[in-house]
């Protein structure tokens, strides 16, 4: 952990007690999700002027395609890599391809498809790809909605999927 | 001129245009406008006693430089100082910053109001609950739900990717 350039003394104020519309103010100011999580978790107070859906604004995460068990994010915010927990079941999947807030795995011994949220867990399987197809690639993943659609290409021909 | 009388009863004559950086006192001043001398002092015994003095050198300092100018055509230079001297006047203790937010917030000065937040917000950056919990002196009164489940798996997470 860097550093910080600050001074350590302990307080002798009731920061507890600290207006919660100012708490708001200064949570707003942790750019970092990792600062912004460690504030709510100081107090209950905090946690109350801290909601979590004013989580600071994060530049979008690539999603790395390693053959790891787990699944690393390079931030962009922090340029680092961030690992995050995907579904047991995922785990055992090839990742092939990421789109808004999901990810899309493929089981390729049998043909099985899932497309994920790896934040939520949500899951939706999709339907078996057809036996002719031995390698996918997506070529796009939309959300408007609530449909999803996938596209999935193998040479020229085109396969699309609606979820 | 007018005068400030802070919470043990000091008093600080100050200019009224240094003043009117507070949109609190400015908007006191504006409705007082043509009346008897006495109204021209301000109490401001809401706040810290030892505040007043510090937001003053904080005036007198942006008085010199008034914003407007300071983003429009300040050389660089310049700009550079008054970061420089920014800086210098937030590096102190929790308890004065504490002081600092809620005198700036009292008395409506935003710029103020932007650094004093920006630096404590530096404080926690960085900083394990625990640790927050132990310069602010906060006990954390979380339900059990809260402590046993949700608060450990955001910091497991937390944990995992600062060192990954």
């Amino acid at each position: 952990m860097q550093q910080l350039p600050c001074k350590m003394e302990k307080s002798n104020v009731d920061w507890s007690g600290f207006p919660s519309d100012l708490l708001f103010l200064i949570s707003q100011r942790l750019s970092q999700l990792s600062d912004f999580i460690r504030f709510r978790s100081v107090c209950k107070n905090w946690r109350l002027s801290a909601p979590r859906s004013f989580a600071p604004p994060q530049l979008p995460w690539l999603i790395k395609f390693l053959p790891s068990k787990v699944t690393y994010v390079f931030s962009l915010s922090s340029c680092k890599d961030l690992i995050i927990e995907v579904p047991q079941m995922v785990k055992k999947m090839k990742l092939i391809g990421a789109g808004k807030t999901y990810i899309l795995a493929c089981d390729c011994e049998n043909n099985s498809v899932s497309l994920m949220n790896p934040l939520t867990d949500e899951e939706h399987p999709l339907p078996p790809l057809p036996e002719y197809i031995c390698t996918i690639k997506p070529v796009r993943i939309s959300c408007k909605d609530d449909i999803t659609l996938l596209c999935y290409s193998k040479g020229s021909e085109g396969v699309f999927f609606v979820g | 001129m007018i005068t400030l009388i802070s919470s043990d009863k000091r008093k600080f004559h100050v200019l009224e245009e240094v003043a009117n950086q507070s949109l609190t006192i400015r908007d006191v001043i504006e409705d007082r406008r043509g009346r008897r001398r006495a109204d021209r002092i301000i109490l401001v015994t809401n706040i810290n006693s030892k505040i007043p003095e510090k937001v003053i050198v904080y005036w007198l300092r942006h008085f010199l430089m008034p914003e407007e100018i300071a983003h429009a055509s300040m050389s660089h230079k310049k700009a550079e100082k008054l970061k420089k001297w920014e800086a210098k006047f937030f590096d102190t203790d929790i308890d004065t910053l504490n002081d600092l937010i809620l005198a700036a917030d009292s008395l409506d000065i935003p710029s103020l109001f932007d650094g004093a937040c920006e630096k404590v917000s530096d404080i926690l950056k960085n900083r394990s609950a625990e640790e927050v919990g132990e310069i602010s002196k906060i006990e954390n009164e979380f339900t059990h739900e809260e402590e046993e489940e949700e608060i450990p798996s955001e910091n497991a997470w937390v944990w995992r990717n600062e060192f990954a």
